[in-house]
């Protein structure tokens, strides 16, 4: 029999291993891994490539919702796993997505494994994008933005962003420092950030407007936006309004 | 009263209870002129019709004159002037009546025969209103003691449910299931250990229960609570976690509210070290002024952190706690400095709000 391949990730030690002692009683499951932090998390399942992940929801830094976010279409099937969160389990129920309680019980682990196979390979997906898409418009505006770059991941503070540009599929996040791809659109990010201070000022440009210096007219209908760093974004009409609506 | 007049049930008990009256009067009218029953009838019933009437709307009149509201005396005389009023106004319905039945029959019996029954339709006025007086006030005290019960009972549920919250406080779910998880662990991995955490949890939840109804506790039993909150903590959080204690000696018989220190180590644990992957040190200090105690928690900060470290609810409800004990003579100072955050909490050693 094909064994499946899973990762456990949890800050707790002890909370690894009493999920590890519960899967060990099921021999179709085998552990590939186990993660203490969310930036293991995302690095160690994206090079084994697991068939299965164990993730809890509450850990420091990177918690379970970030993890998700990080890998994005990367991401394996995944079992929640929480030990009282009533918003996690709200959402969990509400996208019909499975989860398990700590401690885990054995009875409760077997059902999961069912469900496993029955939806294998990633019936869930949808469910869980659902779920993320609903996660990332709680508590807005978001005070920082998480990137993966290559192997290295990235947590950007909101006040560190100068201006976004839409790139295709993916955001370019531009701070002092340096400038990230993120795959996903301009339309998210305007909903995650603070509106007193991020703003769409073009179809394709978001502006942080602590680092806006000055707003010239360029053409009849357009103005450029001149940067505090020297750079200049161009302002569409309706993004001007939206400025002018604020100052 | 309309309210329970909108139940057919009660209209018929009305009925019921009002047809033998109506016939008593009747045989009573029969037996005192010399008239036939049915004859008695005529002269009877209708105007019957109208005194219940008139009782029934007595309710409202009771209902303005309670016991419980004015004194006895007052009462029966006010509803003495009614009744005689009510009987009155009854009694003059019931001539107009019978001259009508004069006049439509175009006979001059009836009137007479009225004025032979005055006597007894005005006693038996009176006793009906004061008897259906009598009645209401029954009733009302029913209801009275009826609604004195649920309000008691919703009292009831209101402090079993203020108590359940406030322990939802002391004791976070997710602390406890996290706990157990780790339980689950250690009594196959070390028993021995398992059996020391069983110890700590059992006590943090024993104090958490016993201690709740106290009004005073002393200095020593809350660092014994912290500390066996904090033991099952580091068993679950390991290196993650140093427990670096300053106590001055002094100050251990001091008393303080319960649950005074708990939210602050609480915060440090939630707010610090569970944001954060890298090893750090807890600092409680403890110390004893002449006139107060000085208690510091010190933990670090991680600025990469999901939430950005504002005082939680748990610091919030403390100060509140603190202000209903003490008045305004507390202090709760929260200093958020780039990788540590530090909570300092004076509070005077006299002048408790008793």
């Amino acid at each position: 029999m094909n064994k499946k391949r899973a990762i456990i990730v949890d800050d707790e030690a002890l909370a690894r291993k009493a999920l590890r002692m519960v899967i060990d009683g099921f021999e179709e499951i085998e552990i590939v891994g186990e993660c203490s932090d969310g930036f293991e998390a995302v690095k160690t399942i994206k090079e084994k490539k697991p068939d299965l992940v164990f993730l809890d929801i509450q850990m420091p830094k990177l918690d379970g919702f970030d993890v998700l976010e990080l890998l994005g279409k990367d991401a394996p099937f995944i079992v929640f796993v929480t030990a009282y969160d009533e918003y996690a389990l709200q959402a969990f129920e509400a996208h019909a997505l499975d989860y398990l309680l700590k401690p885990v019980k054995p009875e409760r682990m077997a059902k999961t494994l069912d469900r496993v196979k029955e939806r294998f390979p990633g019936k869930s997906r949808q469910a869980v994008d659902k779920l993320l898409q609903q996660h990332r418009l709680k508590d807005v505006p978001h005070k920082r933005i998480l990137v993966r770059d290559q192997g290295n991941i990235y947590i950007i503070p909101a006040e560190d962003i100068i201006y976004i540009e839409a790139q295709d599929d993916y955001v370019c996040i531009n701070t002092l420092k340096k400038s990230s791809m993120k795959n996903d659109t301009l339309a998210n990010m305007e909903k995650m950030l603070d509106p007193r201070k991020f703003f769409r000022i073009h179809r394709s440009y978001i502006l942080n407007i602590d680092y806006l210096s000055k707003i010239e007219p360029y053409s009849k209908d357009n103005r450029i936006a001149i940067l505090k760093n020297g750079k200049t974004l161009p302002i569409s009409r309706s993004g001007y309004s939206r400025i002018m609506k604020l100052l | 009263m309309l309210h329970y007049l909108r139940s057919p049930k009660n209209i018929l008990l009305i009925t019921v209870i009002w047809s033998p009256v109506v016939i008593c009067m009747t045989v009573l009218v029969s037996s005192l002129t010399g008239l036939s029953f049915s004859a008695a009838a005529i002269l009877t019933a209708p105007p019957m019709l109208v005194e219940l009437f008139f009782c029934l709307s007595s309710w409202y009149l009771c209902k303005t004159m309670l016991p419980e509201q004015k004194n006895l005396v007052n009462i029966i005389l006010r509803q003495g002037v009614a009744a005689l009023t009510v009987t009155g106004v009854w009694l003059l319905l019931t001539m107009s009546y019978s001259e009508a039945l004069d006049f439509f029959l175009n006979t001059k019996i009836w009137r007479v025969r009225f004025d032979q029954v005055f006597l007894l339709f005005a006693a038996a006025g009176i006793f009906l209103y004061f008897l259906a007086a009598l009645i209401y006030y029954l009733i009302l005290s029913l209801e009275k003691s009826r609604e004195a019960e649920q309000q008691a009972l919703k009292n009831r549920l209101l402090a079993s449910r203020t108590e359940l919250n406030s322990l939802k406080t002391t004791i976070h779910p997710h602390f406890l299931f996290n706990s157990l998880t780790a339980l689950s662990t250690l009594t196959k991995t070390s028993p021995e250990l398992a059996h020391k955490v069983c110890i700590q949890l059992s006590d943090f939840l024993r104090y958490s229960l016993v201690y709740a109804r106290k009004e005073w506790v002393s200095v020593k039993d809350e660092l014994e609570h912290i500390k066996s909150y904090l033991g099952v903590e580091k068993i679950r959080l390991g290196e993650r976690l140093t427990l670096d204690f300053h106590i001055n000696e002094q100050a251990m018989k001091e008393q303080l509210p319960p649950f005074s220190l708990l939210p602050l180590v609480e915060n440090a644990i939630k707010h610090g070290f569970q944001q954060t992957i890298e090893p750090g040190t807890l600092t409680l200090q403890i110390e004893k002024y002449p006139n107060s105690l000085l208690i510091l928690v010190k933990n670090p900060r991680d600025k990469a952190a999901r939430t950005q470290t504002s005082p939680g609810y748990g610091l919030k409800a403390l100060k509140q706690r603190l202000t209903n004990a003490y008045g305004d003579n507390t202090k709760l100072i929260i200093n958020q400095k780039e990788d540590n955050f530090i909570v300092k909490l004076q509070i005077p050693l006299e002048g408790k709000n008793e």
